[in-house]
């Protein structure tokens, strides 16, 4: 059974994109969430393997989010997913517990392996 | 990827006009830090999607409108109207782009030309910050962090070619006195020293996230003593696709390489001893009396700032107990089940047309089975028949609502529209929307933009005086456009009102009398508000001067043809001096209307229950002639009538005993017509003529009936725009 992923993007577009390159590649979508709030609850909720998570999102940001969900689950793994020209902001969500980052634009094998990587598969 | 363009496309619009939206919220009041943020996010979003969608045209714009967004959020930049109207260029620019993806290469020059702008006024920005002798904070945005555009930085390390980077280390050349004393102090304490070459995937993005990320990894195992390139270029990510770091201490090679491997958009990592070539033993020699002091070897400036910001990162919070967590959980999740769902689903409107054209065919066919089922006189069928009538009735306005959109969507172009025509102007003009949530059929949705168009330009143009000319009248300076939408019954009214001028009756008057749209006697029958009402009359223009917005030779008839066109009606109402009052009103939907079905002569004709008012009987005696037309009095006021069949070329008007007639009424505008027999209301399904018979006066489209008859509909406004009627009276009763 593929692993878990709950989604976070506060765009449609880019949650569609993700779930459809990851359904793909044998991941299973838990859920997806359009801000921070949703992400931190769909986390305790769904209980994923995984966690892509935008930054700049309405109602909580990305980092507040993954402090939130690591603060309680401190194994969770949390890609981010982030555009470019975010420098200190990745540098700060990695900080805050992110396990990994990829940039937006992405290529759909990149972040397949990024998510990969993380989950040691 | 072109599966997501629709996605994209509807997105990147709503952003577009959310930024649109927001842009008129900031210049109105620039303090109000949360438009910029919501600008920022917009752009930000925007650019991602765009990105991923490889236009780079659309992400690499929106790229440079973060950047400028960012300068006014670092306070470096005021708000300025014409730095909005910069950022409004540039969306104007992206909708262009979005609008046309397939041949966006044509636009790459202006696309160009408005960086350059952004730039040249970033650029002013800073140098007028320098001079204010208030150097900014934080350096200017610059793109050089950016791997989207790092080629436009000159860059050092040219890959493969870089002698630093590929040629064996030479400690001398590589090594600073303070990093050959800590290599030294490693040898001495036994400890080893590891070069690692780490290659980044071809067009990894943020790479000085990227080594970071690797020099986090190698710290919890070791102590980075060196990099190649030195660490503030790798901070900045000035490096082409590999960098070294030199690390001392007692990491596993093996795990070292694992745990860079791990990372994400690593290519390769190659993990190697570092062979010192330490020449004279003395030096050795010398490093262990060294190390006899260790004090004397403070540690070098660039690792201890490394460490400082690696060690940063605060440790992963001790692991909760699970008593308490598992409560917690089980309470988070019950108030998010109610919020699983998504609210809304996007559908293409090809599928809703599809889904109305079907309950049309339905709602049709179910007239005919009732029919049927009449005539069979079964209790049992007309229980169930009652049933399927009340369902598909209740199935007609669900899908009717389906098509119901917010007016929203076309308000929302005009506060920029109002904007732009003021400032082209010189009038200084708010315009207040309200109602905008008001919802209506999409395709009277569609076509209702135009007509409004011009009733808003007019009231820049023609209504709202210039701030002199307004404050000599006692006015404030800033003039008012209201722009209104509210249900009415089964219409939707749009008002669009000014507190300009206002319109002359007597310029109407003379204007009218020139043109010869009315004779002097007509002319004299009217009361000031038919008067006004004159201007929808084609080829009547009142502006005294051509101008550019509204002076095109276009009349307000053009209003009044494309409002009818959707069997709605305009109205103005206007006081000289205290401005001028649009109304139209338009029905909910087009597709199926409620009709009353007349007999004239051997055709049956559906009329549009909006445009009835009542059904009378007319007796022989009752009605006069006047001017060799035929009238009536109802309830004393004087009713034209028109034969039906004596109208549509369909034969003469017959003596009757008693003549069922339609009062119809069509803006303000009323008559009765004569029809043969009245046959009862029913749900009619609009169907378009074909082109070539689309245009017939007193026809607005024809239905199919129950029993498979085709029937006309009439256009009650045109039919009485040709034939006898009374104007200018409001009908005493609604």
């Amino acid at each position: 059974m593929g692993k878990k992923v709950l989604i976070t993007d506060d765009t449609a577009f880019m949650r569609m994109t993700l779930r459809n390159v990851l359904e793909k590649n044998g991941y299973e979508i838990a859920g997806e969430a359009e801000d921070g709030q949703q992400a931190v609850e769909r986390y305790e909720q769904f209980k994923p393997d995984l966690v892509t998570m935008d930054i700049t999102m309405p109602n909580m940001d990305g980092i507040t989010a993954i402090k939130l969900i690591v603060e309680k689950n401190p194994d969770a793994k949390i890609v981010v997913v982030s555009a470019m020209g975010q420098k200190s902001l990745v540098i700060e969500a990695l900080n805050s517990g992110a396990k990994d980052f990829i940039v937006k634009p992405f290529q759909p094998d990149r972040i397949v392996e990024a998510l990969n990587k993380v989950t040691g598969s | 990827m072109e599966e997501y363009r629709d996605l994209f496309l509807a997105e990147a619009r709503e952003y577009l006009q959310s930024m649109t939206d927001r842009l008129l919220d900031m210049e109105k009041d620039p303090s109000a830090m949360e438009h910029l943020t919501e600008i920022f996010r917009s752009a930000h979003s925007l650019k991602g999607m765009a990105g991923t969608m490889g236009y780079e045209l659309i992400s690499g714009l929106t790229h440079k409108v973060e950047t400028l967004l960012d300068s006014l959020r670092g306070g470096q930049i005021g708000v300025e109207t014409e730095m909005v109207s910069l950022l409004f260029e540039a969306v104007d620019l992206v909708y262009l782009l979005v609008d046309n993806l397939d041949s966006q290469a044509e636009y790459g020059e202006s696309v160009a030309e408005l960086e350059q702008k952004i730039l040249a006024w970033l650029d002013r920005a800073q140098k007028s910050e320098r001079i204010n002798s208030k150097p900014p904070l934080q350096p200017p945005p610059v793109e050089q962090n950016d791997g989207a555009v790092k080629d436009k930085s000159p860059d050092p390390y040219q890959k493969g070619q870089d002698p630093q980077l590929c040629e064996p280390i030479d400690v001398d050349t590589t090594f600073n006195e303070y990093e050959k004393e800590m290599l030294k102090d490693a040898i001495v304490k036994g400890e080893s020293i590891i070069l690692i070459h780490v290659w980044l995937q071809e067009g990894s993005l943020l790479k000085s996230v990227r080594a970071y990320m690797v020099c986090k990894a190698v710290e919890e195992q070791g102590d980075i003593i060196k990099t190649l390139p030195p660490m503030p270029e790798l901070e900045e990510g000035q490096f082409e696709q590999d960098f070294r770091l030199v690390v001392v201490g007692r990491p596993e090679q093996e795990e070292l390489r694992r745990s860079i491997e791990g990372i994400a958009e690593i290519e390769k990592v190659q993990v190697t001893s570092l062979e010192l070539e330490l020449e004279p033993q003395s030096e050795l020699a010398a490093a262990a009396a060294v190390v006899a002091q260790p004090e004397e070897a403070p540690l070098p400036e660039a690792p201890h700032d490394l460490n400082a910001q690696i060690w940063e990162q605060p440790h992963p919070a001790a692991s909760m107990d699970n008593g308490v967590a598992i409560p917690q959980a089980n309470k988070v999740e019950g108030t998010v089940s109610t919020r699983v769902l998504e609210k809304t689903v996007r559908v293409e409107t090809a599928k809703l047309d599809t889904l109305v054209n079907l309950v049309g065919e339905l709602i049709i066919n179910r007239t005919r089975v009732l029919e049927l089922g009449k005539r069979l006189d079964d209790e049992l069928l007309e229980g169930s028949l009652e049933q399927l009538e009340r369902i598909t009735t209740d199935l007609q306005s669900a899908v009717m609502t389906l098509r119901m959109v917010p007016i929203k969507q076309v308000f929302d172009r005009f506060p920029r529209m109002v904007r732009d025509l003021a400032i082209d102007k010189n009038k200084d003009v708010e315009l207040v929307i309200s109602g905008e949530e008001t919802e209506l059929d999409r395709t009277i949705v569609n076509q209702v933009g135009d007509p409004l168009v011009h009733l808003l330009r007019n009231a820049v143009d023609h209504g709202i005086e210039m701030p002199e000319e307004r404050i000599r009248k006692g006015k404030s300076p800033a003039g008012c456009i209201v722009l209104e939408a509210h249900h009415e019954g089964s219409h939707v009214v749009v008002s669009v009102s000014d507190d300009g001028k206002g319109i002359d009756p007597e310029l109407i008057r003379q204007k009218a009398l020139e043109k010869g749209i009315v004779s002097k006697a007509e002319l004299e029958m009217m009361d000031a508000s038919t008067v006004v009402n004159l201007i929808f009359h084609s080829g009547f223009s009142t502006s005294q001067t051509v101008t550019d917005i509204s002076g095109r030779g276009v009349g307000m008839d053009v209003v009044k043809t494309a409002v009818e066109a959707l069997n709605g009606t305009v109205e103005l109402k206007s006081e000289k001096g205290s401005g001028s009052h649009f109304v139209m009103r338009l029905p909910l939907t087009l597709a199926i209307i409620r009709a009353l079905m007349v007999k004239a002569g051997n055709e049956i004709y559906a009329i549009p229950i909006e445009a009835i008012r009542e059904n009378i009987y007319v007796e022989p005696h009752e009605i006069r002639t006047v001017n060799q037309d035929r009238v009536i009095t109802l309830r004393e006021e004087v009713l034209p009538l028109n034969s039906l069949n004596e109208r549509l070329g369909m034969g003469t008007f017959e003596q009757q005993e008693v003549y069922p007639v339609v009062v119809v009424r069509a803006g303000n505008k009323k008559a009765g017509l004569i029809v043969d027999d009245l046959l009862g209301q029913q749900e009619i399904v609009i169907k378009s003529l074909s082109s070539f018979i689309n245009n017939i006066r007193g026809i607005a489209g024809a239905t199919v009936l129950g029993d498979g008859r085709v029937t006309l509909i009439l256009d009650v406004a045109t039919l009485l725009e040709d034939g006898r009627v009374s104007i200018g009276k409001k009908s005493t009763h609604h």
